[in-house]
């Protein structure tokens, strides 16, 4: 992955924020015990890393996402907690002064096995997302197309406390889309990363 | 492309109209860049890759903004909701160290803490009954009646108040209250200049550190001749919330005759009928006196009749013999020289295990398994999974046992079943049943 000096020089501040308060927050999880919740709803919130790739480049970029999830949909004790997430998702993507935004709605099934974990919940996911790529770019046309994501992968969640979950999980992503104006985009492979926070409820 | 997306003349630099072919200011051709071959930087071999050419945009910061926007909304809830976690946390910790500070003959395997009594409402008066209440939760349920006020005592929180001064809230049942904030005078005075035993005496504070006294609360204050009762305490770290094991605290009884207690165990035996307090003093971190009310069992005013078998902090899990299927109308027919009127009926054994049921789901029992199981997770849920069956008897009451099962859904969202055996002592006393000696045997898997 290749980064542009200027883009780098920008996102360490915000990157070392963002670690330290994952540090901070690993601090807690350790000292005071103990995503996905117990509640049955939970509202979670992450920062998103991921790429896009373009001809040969792979273009990164970093967004947000929020989704809803419903932790109540299978659980039992032997099999673990399915639970289902429906949310949405934006990231933006530069490259000099071309810059690609996709926007999507998705759909996470997440499976929590049974484990003798109390605090640390590692679980396997999927994804199915429905996307729209805006191009904006300074020698052609900006456009817009659709397209639709698939991809799987797996995560951590820790206990913070008893309503508040720590979140970090990767996926591999297989993504489509059509065409802006001249400019084709041909299905590729990529990865996304996120880390957030998840709050139950009601409590 | 938008208007702003203007170009440079690849000569002399100046900025042009993508509609123009020629540039106004050098007279360059820059047709022959038409429309269809600008191709987007971002595609490798493009023949406008160079810097010169590309005018600065503001999509950077717009990627730097949203990514410090979800830092930010996640650092906001990191920063505020644990912290009020850590104090709920604390507070269970606390309940949880002063659970395992509890007396050394206790059994390994029983982490259960012990009530000695839960009094009926007949029984109390609003003239007769000291009534204290520790914590905040206690001083809310201000629902008039004396049922009330014991149910305000049964239901006190899981978590240890702080005895601080300004924390230290019993509450007020009339001269009651003035009786446990005014010890007497001589006790007053000979705690307050008392001189530390040792070097690391409760009177010596380290430096930087603010201990707090926390007692954790009675489920019942009445006492009955012979029984006795383990006070459990924690001191801990006011900024911290860590535990202060080296601090010493010393407990006094104010009426030697009604109860003693050891002044440094804080194991109180309870001798003969009536009211006391027990000074407990730990220093610098505070004291706090509890009121403790002696009473003989009505069936014999004078108190010689001894209690089956002596109530204790907790009992082993081998205490929990088999039950014998037998009820207890049945048993209280066959028993010699007790009277039936002072036996429990099945109804009201069913009542009291129901009442301490009732009193497990809103979290009103102080036992460190249960305050665990109970302080997170959602959907808690405490069901009677079988009996009370009765497993002996006395001349007084029966004891019976019964197994409770806990469920929950854990952070992971996974469902979490515990059950644990529990054994409890049914009397009457002035013709009310009264449940003594509850014994909570560890939480396990069914």
């Amino acid at each position: 992955m290749r980064f542009d000096n200027v883009n780098c020089r920008r996102l360490r501040p915000a990157v070392r924020h963002a670690a330290r308060r994952v540090v901070v927050a690993l601090c807690l999880v350790s000292s005071v015990t103990h995503a996905q919740n117990a509640q049955p709803y939970a509202a979670q919130i992450s920062a998103l890393f991921t790429t896009i790739r373009v001809g040969s480049e792979n273009i990164p970029g970093a967004g947000v996402e929020l989704q809803q999830r419903f932790n109540r949909l299978y659980a039992t004790e032997g099999f673990g907690a399915l639970s289902l997430g429906l949310g949405g998702q934006y990231t933006t993507h530069t490259r000099r002064n071309d810059r690609l935004g996709i926007a999507g709605l998705f759909v996470e099934p997440r499976w929590v096995p049974a484990t003798s974990f109390v605090d640390v919940f590692p679980y396997v996911s999927a994804r199915l997302a429905v996307q729209r790529l805006t191009g904006d770019f300074a020698f052609v046309e900006s456009g817009s197309t659709f397209g639709a994501a698939i991809g799987i992968g797996g995560g951590l969640a820790v206990k913070v406390s008893r309503r508040i979950n720590i979140d970090a999980g990767a996926q591999l992503i297989r993504q489509q889309f059509g065409n802006i104006g001249v400019l084709p985009f041909d299905p590729f492979t990529t990865y996304t990363a996120k880390i957030g926070v998840s709050v139950g409820y009601p409590r | 492309m938008s208007t702003a997306n203007a170009h440079h003349c690849p000569d002399c630099k100046a900025e042009i109209s993508p509609d123009l072919r020629q540039c106004m200011q050098c007279g360059s051709d820059v047709g022959v860049w038409p429309e269809s071959q600008r191709t987007p930087l971002i595609l490798p071999g493009n023949p406008a890759f160079s810097a010169d050419v590309v005018r600065k945009r503001t999509s950077i910061p717009k990627i730097v903004g949203a990514t410090a926007l979800g830092a930010s909304i996640i650092g906001a809830v990191l920063y505020y909701m644990p912290a009020r976690d850590v104090e709920e946390t604390q507070a269970i910790a606390s309940a949880m160290s002063a659970e395992s500070s509890a007396s050394p003959s206790e059994s390994a395997s029983v982490v259960s803490a012990v009530t000695i009594s839960a009094p009926d409402a007949a029984e109390l008066s609003a003239d007769s009954l000291p009534v204290f209440s520790y914590g905040d939760t206690a001083l809310t349920r201000s629902v008039p009646g004396a049922e009330a006020r014991v149910r305000a005592v049964e239901s006190a929180p899981v978590r240890s108040s702080e005895v601080t001064p300004a924390l230290a809230t019993p509450a007020p049942v009339g001269r009651r209250e003035v009786a446990a904030r005014t010890p007497p005078r001589g006790t007053e005075a000979s705690l307050a200049f008392r001189p530390p035993a040792n070097g690391s005496a409760a009177a010596t504070a380290t430096a930087g550190i603010s201990p707090s006294l926390a007692v954790t609360p009675l489920l019942s204050n009445i006492l009955s001749p012979g029984e006795r009762l383990q006070l459990r305490w924690t001191v801990t770290d006011r900024r911290t919330g860590r535990t202060l094991p080296g601090l010493r605290v010393e407990f006094t009884s104010m009426s030697d005759s009604t109860a003693t207690v050891e002044t440094l165990s804080g194991l109180v035996v309870a001798r003969s009928p009536g009211s006391t307090g027990i000074i407990i003093d730990a220093g610098s971190a505070g004291r706090t006196t509890i009121l403790l009310s002696v009473r003989a069992p009505a069936s014999s005013p004078e108190g010689a009749r001894a209690l089956p078998s002596s109530p204790v902090v907790s009992r082993s899990s081998a205490d929990l013999t088999p039950p014998a299927a037998a009820s207890p109308a049945a048993v209280a027919a066959a028993s010699a020289g007790a009277e039936r009127s002072e036996m429990p009926t099945v109804d009201e054994v069913r009542m009291m295990v129901d009442r301490f049921i009732r009193d497990v789901r809103r979290k009103a029992i102080r036992n460190a398994e249960l305050a665990q199981f109970m302080s997170d997770g959602a959907d808690h849920r405490v069901t009677l999974v079988s009996g009370p069956t009765v497993i002996s008897t006395t001349t007084l009451g029966v004891r019976v046992i019964f197994e409770m099962r806990l469920t929950k859904f854990d952070s992971g969202g996974r469902p979490m079943i515990l059950v644990s055996s529990t054994s409890m002592d049914v009397d009457k006393r002035n013709g009310q049943p009264i449940s003594s000696a509850v014994a909570v045997g560890s939480l396990r898997r069914p």
